[in-house]
């Protein structure tokens, strides 16, 4: 957890004391910061937070962006008027220790930062020496945009802003990053430089929050829009789980026109597999011991053609000849063709990884590999008429991914088994020309 | 795009066996990408791309089918008016290597005499899992009258000759007058706009393109 990660003990102050809570000033200062925020934010307690949305919601949708960046440990301590955002992050995060409630970067984030808020309260009440240097620095703030759409580069970037922040002293820097992928950063201007002055200064904070701004009101929009799509498909749900679910037939024979209707609103994917389960239905009656069966029918199959060298050489040439048969239109060839297109169990392995390559989850070695494999290899053997055809195996992997191998193997035999896919996946002449 | 202006159209098919890396060949040739697991293709795909040759700039226009045997009813239909057609096959796979003769027969009966066949050994560059050698196939190649290149998808080697070489051939066989471009089933079609240097010899009527 992030809240474990080492965070590199703000220099020269002591901090890494007292930001334990024993020193008991500091204590006491971070009591009074804590209870003003609890107060926002208890009330959002539960769900998310409403106003913390805004900024849960930029940390963890930049989780995936940027997760080496925010698993970094950011030591820059947030801006002031940042703060009770940021310190009310840290009563969410600080009251569960571990961080490990819902979003776990986000409060991982959060803690990070509250770590900071919290050190950097301190920092206010350390020595004179370092509370003057503190000052300076903290008329010396200046906005930093930085683009982190390489996560490469990010952390790097990051780091080293944050190595800025630590030479200048204890400085509040909120880091906080746009959906875009862009980091805004109130930064002090380094200890370096002239200190800049405060016209500047207050100029530079106002465009800060005038961007802040615009960041949550255009999170605020997304979050209205995604809560009513949520409703919508909530909705969607309901219906298909109480209404047409139930009573399929029934619903199917009264009011198909309904359910179609329904349909073309895209079916939520938790009831998809459901729904094409009862749609595809299963007039062949097949059971998953007939799955069983020819999946061990096939297996057999290849291995017995593997043992013997280059047997299926001859049997791919077999397939040729009978293909050139029917295209004679001989009738002889028929049962010839049908025995050798279960020989077609033997391209399967070629095809596998090559469906929905980019999912990768089809590859030799993925999770789905080996159930694709078996469903198509046991519909060889149960319809060695039909045999695999290059294309299959985008239709069975997309079963897959809704329902299990079983339930994959009835719809896809079910499916297929339609007059008007037989006919072309047969490549029967007769019905192909029905249609071209 | 000054790229969008070319002289000739010319009408390629390439086929094989499944899994030899048809469209895989293609890819590299269109996008100078390699596709580790390019997804099979189902009945036909499409690519173009423009190259020059002899100064000319000339409109690839690839068809890129199918390979399993179910399909060949269908991709056989593709063949027709092809210039060029580039035969692939795998040369860690023995099995793919016996069937060109098949594929040959099919390439001479349903394109027009004049089309140029190109044989390609696919996977040059998985060396220690080759199956069919260099000399076997090139005396194949020398055997039928064809050009042949071993090329490598993956590596991109000779992918550019191999289409490349074949434009060349076609292109030489307009010259010379034996690519007949009023020919219905030519797979050349020339752009009606001028092309200020047509090198065409004394055929005058060459650039009424073909009737379809």
């Amino acid at each position: 957890m992030s809240s474990s990660s080492p965070r590199p003990p703000p220099p020269s102050n002591g901090l890494s004391s007292s930001g334990s809570t024993s020193s008991t000033s500091s204590t006491a200062s971070n009591s009074t910061t804590t209870t003003t925020t609890t107060s926002s934010s208890s009330t959002q307690a539960g769900g998310r937070p409403v106003s913390l949305t805004t900024l849960l919601g930029l940390f963890t949708h930049n989780n995936n962006a940027s997760n080496s960046s925010s698993a970094q440990p950011q030591p820059t301590p947030p801006h002031q008027h940042e703060h009770s955002t940021s310190s009310a992050n840290s009563v969410s995060s600080g009251s569960s220790d571990s961080a490990s409630n819902g979003a776990a970067a986000a409060t991982g984030h959060g803690d990070d930062n509250s770590a900071q808020g919290r050190s950097s309260g301190n920092a206010i009440l350390s020595p004179a020496s370092v509370q003057a240097k503190l000052g300076k620095v903290k008329r010396a703030f200046s906005t930093l945009v930085k683009r982190t759409d390489s996560p490469s580069t990010s952390p790097t970037g990051a780091a080293a802003a944050a190595g800025d922040t630590h030479t200048t002293g204890n400085s509040h820097s909120p880091v906080t990053i746009l959906p875009n992928g862009t980091q805004i950063t109130l930064a002090p201007r380094p200890g370096n430089l002239p200190v800049k002055d405060k016209a500047e200064e207050d100029r530079q904070r106002r465009q800060f929050e005038v961007i802040l701004d615009n960041v949550k009101r255009k999170e605020d929009q997304e979050n209205r829009r995604n809560e009513k799509k949520d409703k919508q498909v909530g909705d969607l749900i309901t219906r298909w789980t109480t209404e047409v679910l139930p009573n399929w037939k029934h619903q199917m024979r009264t009011s198909r026109k309904a359910v179609e209707e329904l349909v073309w609103h895209g079916i939520p994917p938790n009831v998809r597999g459901k729904v094409w389960l009862l749609a595809a239905g299963n007039d062949l009656h097949i059971t998953p011991d007939l799955y069983h069966i020819f999946l061990t029918h096939a297996r057999n199959k290849l291995r017995a053609t593997n043992d013997e060298e280059g047997g299926w050489e001859v049997n791919e040439d077999a397939t040729a000849a009978a293909a050139a048969a029917t295209a004679n239109g001989s009738g002889s060839a028929i049962l010839h063709n049908s025995l050798s297109r279960e020989q077609s169990v033997h391209l399967i392995s070629l095809d596998v990884s090559r469906t929905f390559p980019h999912l990768c989850i089809f590859q030799k070695g993925g999770p789905y590999y080996d159930s694709l494999r078996s469903v198509l290899e046991a519909y060889v053997c149960y319809r060695p008429d039909v045999g695999y055809v290059q294309g299959m195996s985008f239709l069975a992997s997309m079963l897959l991914l809704n329902v299990d191998v079983v339930d994959a193997f009835i719809c896809l035999a079910n499916l297929l088994n339609r007059p008007v896919h037989l006919g072309f996946y047969r490549m029967d002449t007769n019905v192909v020309s029905v249609f071209v | 795009m000054a790229s969008y202006n070319y002289s000739y159209i010319f009408k390629y098919i390439i086929i094989g066996d499944m899994g030899v890396g048809k469209s895989c060949l293609l890819h590299q040739f269109t996008e100078k990408k390699f596709l580790p697991d390019c997804p099979h293709t189902i009945g036909v795909e499409f690519g173009t791309r423009i190259i020059e040759v002899n100064g000319q700039k000339i409109k690839l226009q690839i068809w890129d089918t199918a390979g399993q045997e179910r399909f060949r009813a269908v991709t056989r239909s593709y063949y027709r008016g092809a210039a060029g057609a580039l035969m692939v096959y795998d040369v860690t796979r023995r099995s793919t290597y016996n069937h060109l003769s098949s594929w040959l027969t099919d390439a001479r009966n349903l394109t027009n005499p004049n089309t140029t066949i190109f044989l390609i050994g696919n996977k040059s560059d998985l060396e220690s899992q080759r199956d069919v050698t260099y000399e076997e196939a090139k005396k194949f190649a020398d055997d039928n009258g064809l050009t042949f290149l071993e090329a490598s998808a993956k590596t991109g080697a000779n992918v550019e000759e191999s289409f490349i070489e074949t434009a060349k051939t076609i292109f030489q066989n307009i010259q010379n007058g034996s690519l007949d471009l009023n020919a219905a089933e030519s797979g050349v079609q020339q752009k009606t706009q001028p092309a200020p240097a047509v090198d065409l010899g004394d055929k005058p009527a060459a650039n009424s393109g073909c009737g379809c």
